[in-house]
């Protein structure tokens, strides 16, 4: 447990060193809500496109940074499965501070139908974020293009028409039906088809992390150790 | 091939096969003299053949151990024994079958020119990628020097040590004094150094070196380790090695260093593959 | 590990025969030359051609001089040459003397064999 403690205070740490990328992963969503601030629904929905992308660039940051460092600390004797579980934790703590952040800003500056909905939509989309980031990182090798692939993502939920059903094989759909039924109310969006999309996201994620982290270290098993 | 070459290669395949080292000159001598007599004519290559098949013979002959079997420790003893192992990328050969092992307190060199799959090797020893064919089997958790990466830019040397003592077994401040007392025997003063994104070549390379090292593990594996160090580092960081050699761990090292290839007790030499 | 030994052998030429025999009987031979007196490696290989066996190459030559020797049929010594590097001279040892004469004797029934079985082609 202290293990998973110390690597998920480490990635937070490695994180927050990097004061630059840091600061425009959180001011770009900010400027974004500022010019979108003259209605509810445009100043949430951008929010979440910015919690979207800037938790899921983090992710992948932290993802790119541990193929790095990881592979001495297998040798080392650490568990992949701890160092995976300390790394989420890190980031999942990261991504609920920066989504509380935003939702504390739109709470006391926009009079929202719901503030415990939208709380709801920013938290599901932070996790979300964190699975999608990590899926990422575990796919390309370098951090411009991974991040270019989230923005596509992340941009391309914020300007497809939410009710066009191909929109549903994005990974951030979710974060548009939660944000919907969060400021509109339960008849324009569906916490149940949300919340859904959501675990199957979460899921799909995991599994791509998974496949793609087996095919690196294919046949790994033939090493065998201990007597 | 000149006949200088041809008897400095001789002397090469001879210590490759375990001739000892007064017998090696001695052959080496004897065919020096043996060429110098038949004087101009026939070269080396036309009176002895092949410098490695001559050394083969020569070594069949004085009962030297040879190139095959690789002096194999007891298998239970091996802190990593490899078998056959070979890698190809996209159908070229990266590694032709090759068979290693190493005991306790036994330092393992690999040399060889550029692409004949050193680092292909060890990454495989280290069980980062997978063999094509053949089997890798480590007995024991181990250090891992890579040649270059192998670091958080973001993180301070210190939370490296702390991280990688933790994966075995050491408390924070068990970790710390274990890393700050190796840095120092690299002449390196880990406490306050900034993260690791911003060392010099020549200090990371000792970064990578302390965190291999961090926890005494039984096992090292080290590519080309000594890159980037000026040469008085260089010499510590070999001292250092051998003291942990000597101390009962097993080392592989990829290099091209004379030292080792002296000091090692196996030489496994790796020869590029031929291209079809 | 690389197999230094993994090359095919050159083929052999019918007209190498006589090399595969005295593959067979050199190290014999070698005994009987250094018992009439110390030699080294080059004049061996000299006299060897000198009485008849065609030139020995050193890639041959030396490896059974270092049988012999392990086996303490001959014994080395260094000397030094004239400017030159020195020699090694071998020397026939006393359990030398004695392969030798058993060497003789088998050599002598062998070839008397061989002679007499291909003699009986002829006539026949």
């Amino acid at each position: 447990m202290t293990l998973v403690a110390l690597h998920a205070r480490l990635t937070v740490v490695a994180l927050l060193r990097r004061r630059l990328p840091m600061a425009v992963l959180v001011l770009l969503p900010v400027a974004l809500y500022l010019a979108s601030h003259d209605t509810v629904g445009r100043s949430v929905r951008a929010l979440v496109f910015g919690i979207s992308w800037a938790v899921s660039t983090v992710a992948l940051f932290a993802t790119l940074a541990a193929r790095q460092l990881e592979p001495g600390l297998w040798l080392a004797g650490h568990r992949r499965r701890v160092l995976m579980a300390g790394r989420t934790a890190g980031l999942l703590a990261l991504a609920l501070v920066l989504a509380a952040g935003f939702w504390l800003m739109v709470a006391l500056d926009q009079p929202l139908r719901s503030v415990g909905a939208v709380a709801l939509d920013f938290a599901v989309t932070a996790a979300v974020a964190v699975a999608f980031g990590t899926a990422v990182g575990a796919l390309v090798t370098a951090e411009l293009e991974g991040a270019l692939v989230l923005f596509l993502f992340a941009g391309l939920q914020a300007v497809a028409n939410p009710f066009d059903a191909w929109t549903r094989v994005l990974p951030f759909w979710s974060s548009r039906e939660l944000g919907t039924w969060a400021v509109d109310g339960p008849s324009q969006g569906s916490l149940a088809d949300g919340s859904l999309h959501a675990a199957v996201a979460v899921a799909v994620c995991l599994a791509a992390t998974a496949a793609a982290s087996a095919i690196g270290s294919r046949g790994r098993g033939r090493v065998r150790s201990g007597p | 091939m000149n006949d200088a070459d041809w008897l400095a290669a001789l002397d090469h395949e001879l210590t490759l096969r375990g001739v000892p080292t007064a017998e090696r000159a001695e052959a080496v001598l004897e065919a020096e003299t043996h060429l110098a007599d038949s004087g101009p004519g026939p070269g080396a290559r036309e009176l002895f053949g092949p410098a490695d098949r001559y050394a083969d013979d020569l070594a069949r002959a004085a009962g030297a151990p040879g190139r095959r079997p690789v002096p194999a420790p007891a298998a239970e003893a091996c802190l990593l024994r490899a078998d056959d192992l070979a890698k190809a990328y996209r159908g070229r050969a990266a590694l032709r079958p090759t068979s290693l092992a190493v005991a306790p307190g036994q330092v393992v060199a690999l040399v060889g020119p550029n692409g004949a799959g050193k680092s292909t090797l060890l990454r495989l020893l280290a069980g980062l990628e997978s063999p094509d064919s053949g089997t890798v089997r480590r007995q024991a958790p181990a250090g891992w020097v890579p040649q270059s990466g192998g670091l958080d830019p973001h993180l301070r040397p210190v939370e490296h040590v702390e991280l990688f003592g933790a994966a075995r077994g050491l408390t924070r401040a068990d970790a710390r004094r274990e890393g700050e007392r190796l840095a120092r025997s690299l002449d390196w003063e880990l406490a306050g150094a900034p993260v690791a994104g911003r060392l010099s070549g020549g200090t990371a390379q000792k970064l990578r070196m302390v965190l291999a090292l961090v926890g005494s593990p039984r096992l090292l594996l080290a590519d080309e380790p000594y890159q980037g160090l000026d040469a008085d580092s260089t010499r510590r960081f070999w001292d250092l090695l051998w003291s942990v050699c000597e101390d009962g761990a097993g080392a592989v090292v990829s290099s091209h260093d004379p030292q080792v290839l002296r000091r090692a007790d196996t030489v496994v030499e790796l020869r590029p593959a031929v291209a079809r | 590990m690389n197999d230094g030994t993994g090359r095919p052998a050159p083929p052999t030429a019918p007209a190498d025969l006589s090399r595969e025999w005295i593959r067979g009987v050199l190290e014999p031979c070698l005994l009987a030359l250094v018992a009439t007196g110390d030699s080294y490696g080059y004049e061996l290989a000299a006299r060897l051609s000198a009485a008849g066996l065609g030139p020995v190459p050193g890639g041959s030559l030396y490896p059974a001089l270092t049988r012999l020797e392990k086996q303490g049929l001959v014994s080395s010594r260094w000397r030094a040459g004239d400017g030159g590097p020195g020699r090694k001279y071998y020397r026939l040892t006393a359990a030398g003397r004695r392969q030798l004469g058993a060497d003789v004797e088998r050599w002598s029934s062998f070839a008397a064999a061989v002679a007499g079985l291909l003699r009986e082609a002829v006539e026949v």
